[in-house]
């Protein structure tokens, strides 16, 4: 589905991404896992073509992405959730949403109505303006903008942040119901293990811009390798 | 090309000409507009068609400004192409005056396009955005002023160019006051309502999420970089048509058209309307030119200071305009009351 090899990437002369590997497989949901600065967000900025690789590749499927602009990756079938959810807090909550519809494969002007059975608040509140909402609303907003696109892979980038413990869970149960309902593969970058343990299949741990380890869920229960890698 | 049709066709389904508080003003404006002539002796009349022509100007600028947040430095650039444009042509090319002003039209807009587009294309497509756009833009006003005076075989120099006709079309010219007024309101309006249903509707909503955050709206799937490429250019092609209608009244051109001190007050125009509100672009015109009016005559000196303090205020207190201010409470205030609901 995703194939990441040896990509190189960085700002400027800072170089953070030092030869990384990965692959996502179709309905899988693959956690990124590291601590802070070791170029998670890098990662997903690299494959979503905001920030250039230098060398390697980005397969989506056979097509090497790397050099791709930014939307055109977005209408090749790859959803962003950056970090901070990335909403236009000056837009309403519908027009958040409709911003998301470009890049549907059959052109739909329509926001898919599993968006509101998933997360009724946002029917709720479709003309209220994005800014004024709560952090976790924020979150299920950002979520169902990029599905609005019907995704063939979405990036999720660290969606627990700020968000209380109960919400957090409610967004573990939605990306497992994503990936059975829907033919959609999943990369999420995430600090929160509970969040991990609910939401994905397997995972990959970056040290220094490097996958160095690679486990299931059940590997999550490990303390070793947690207080190696992620200092837990 | 595909991306923008495909997004004006979705204007049918989306809020377009709606009745927001803006576009009533808008209907109201151009009404009143209507009967002003009824109530105005000529030489009142041939001021309220430059207004309405400056007005055309500054609603060019605000369609950029207003709704991508960058602000061009450069707009006299292309009202200036336009008036020499047609000046150029009208005066040098030697065409059957039935034809005059449509070709001096089409030679005004389609330079403006071409300079808008190649300009453009080298800063945006080259990610110049914020006070670097601005300054590029402002450089490309002072180019082109020098070019204006220095190529005076084709331009008139220093002197520019005088003898261009009234605008006519097809044998009928609107040299009588009333006729070019209403030539002047026609075009206006039929701009302003384009523009406000445009830009009410899918491409207005693209703007405001690129003016908050580009990069977001990339990751959508919105090629932003032609998207504010076209932006420009059409923003520049209205500029051109306010600049060469302009000259056709005046019957003369001169540098001071395509200079500094005019890209300069059409910022004014548009921030006292309040940027991003489209009729308010013209409001702000006709307050600047009836305070000018006012101030002027007490003192002519006394005009450059108050409008450089009227200025500052605004930057101080409205940093939008006060009219966009307004705007945003009423919007704001209705927002949540649909949120409430």
């Amino acid at each position: 589905m995703l194939k990441v090899n040896n990509l190189t990437a960085g700002y400027g002369s800072a170089q953070i991404l030092n030869g990384v590997s990965l692959e996502l497989k179709n309905k899988e949901v693959l956690a990124l896992l590291g601590r802070n600065g070791v170029g998670k967000t890098t990662l997903l900025k690299s494959i979503m073509g905001i920030v250039r690789s230098t060398d390697g590749n980005i397969l989506l499927g056979s097509k090497d992405i790397s050099k791709t602009a930014t939307h055109e990756i977005a209408l090749n079938g790859i959803g962003y959730v950056p970090q901070g959810r990335g909403i236009f807090d000056k837009l309403t909550v519908e027009e958040n949403l409709r911003m998301g519809l470009r890049s549907r494969p059959d052109g739909s002007d329509e926001i898919p109505s599993f968006i509101f059975q998933k997360f009724p608040i946002l029917d709720e509140r479709r003309g209220q303006l994005a800014g004024t909402m709560s952090g976790g609303q924020k979150q299920q907003l950002a979520i169902s903008r990029a599905l609005c696109g019907d995704p063939k892979i979405l990036l999720l980038d660290e969606p627990s942040e700020g968000i209380q413990p109960n919400i957090v869970h409610d967004i573990g149960i939605f990306i497992r119901e994503l990936v059975a309902d829907r033919d959609i593969s999943i990369l999420i970058v995430e600090q929160n293990l509970k969040l991990i343990g609910l939401a994905s299949d397997r995972f990959d741990i970056m040290v220094k811009g490097q996958i160095v380890h690679s486990g299931t869920k059940d590997d999550l229960e490990n303390e070793e390798m947690l207080k190696e890698f992620l200092s837990v | 090309m595909t991306q923008l049709s495909s997004l004006l066709a979705a204007n049918k389904t989306a809020s377009g000409l709606r009745f927001r508080p803006a576009t009533l003003i808008a209907i109201l404006l151009i009404l009143i507009m209507s009967v002003v002539p009824l109530f105005s002796n000529a030489y009142d009349l041939t001021n309220y068609r430059d207004v309405l022509l400056f007005g055309l100007f500054a609603l060019s600028l605000d369609i950029f400004w207003g709704r991508t947040g960058i602000l061009s430095f450069g707009h006299a650039t292309f009202f200036g192409l336009g008036a020499y444009g047609m000046a150029v042509s009208s005066i040098h090319f030697g065409i059957d005056p039935s034809y005059v002003s449509i070709v001096g039209l089409l030679v005004g807009i389609g330079l403006a396009a071409v300079v808008a587009a190649l300009v453009g294309y080298f800063i945006l497509y080259g990610g110049v955005r914020g006070d670097h756009f601005t300054i590029v833009t402002l450089a490309l006003t002072i180019v082109a002023n020098h070019i204006a005076i220095g190529w005076s075989k084709v331009t008139g120099g220093d002197s520019g160019l005088i003898g261009i006709p009234p605008f006519s079309i097809f044998g009928f010219s609107f040299y009588d006051p009333m006729a070019s007024y209403y030539l002047a309101l026609i075009v206006l309006a039929i701009c302003l309502f384009s523009a406000i249903w445009i830009l009410n509707g899918r491409l207005g909503l693209i703007l405001s999420a690129i003016r908050d955050d580009e990069v977001k709206a990339k990751t959508l799937g919105y090629d932003t970089k032609l998207i504010l490429l076209i932006t420009f250019v059409v923003s520049a092609m209205l500029a051109s048509l306010a600049g060469a209608l302009y000259v056709t009244n005046t019957g003369f051109v001169a540098p001071d058209m395509i200079a500094l001190l005019l890209s300069t007050e059409v910022i004014i125009w548009v921030a006292v309307g309040g940027s991003g509100t489209l009729v308010g672009a013209v409001i702000g015109t006709a307050i600047v030119w009836w305070l000018q009016q006012k101030i002027s005559s007490i003192s002519v000196t006394a005009w450059p200071i108050a409008i450089g303090s009227f200025f500052i205020m605004l930057v101080l207190f409205f940093p939008r305009g006060p009219g966009a201010f307004v705007l945003e409470k009423v919007k704001a205030f209705q927002k949540s009351r649909e949120g409430n609901k």
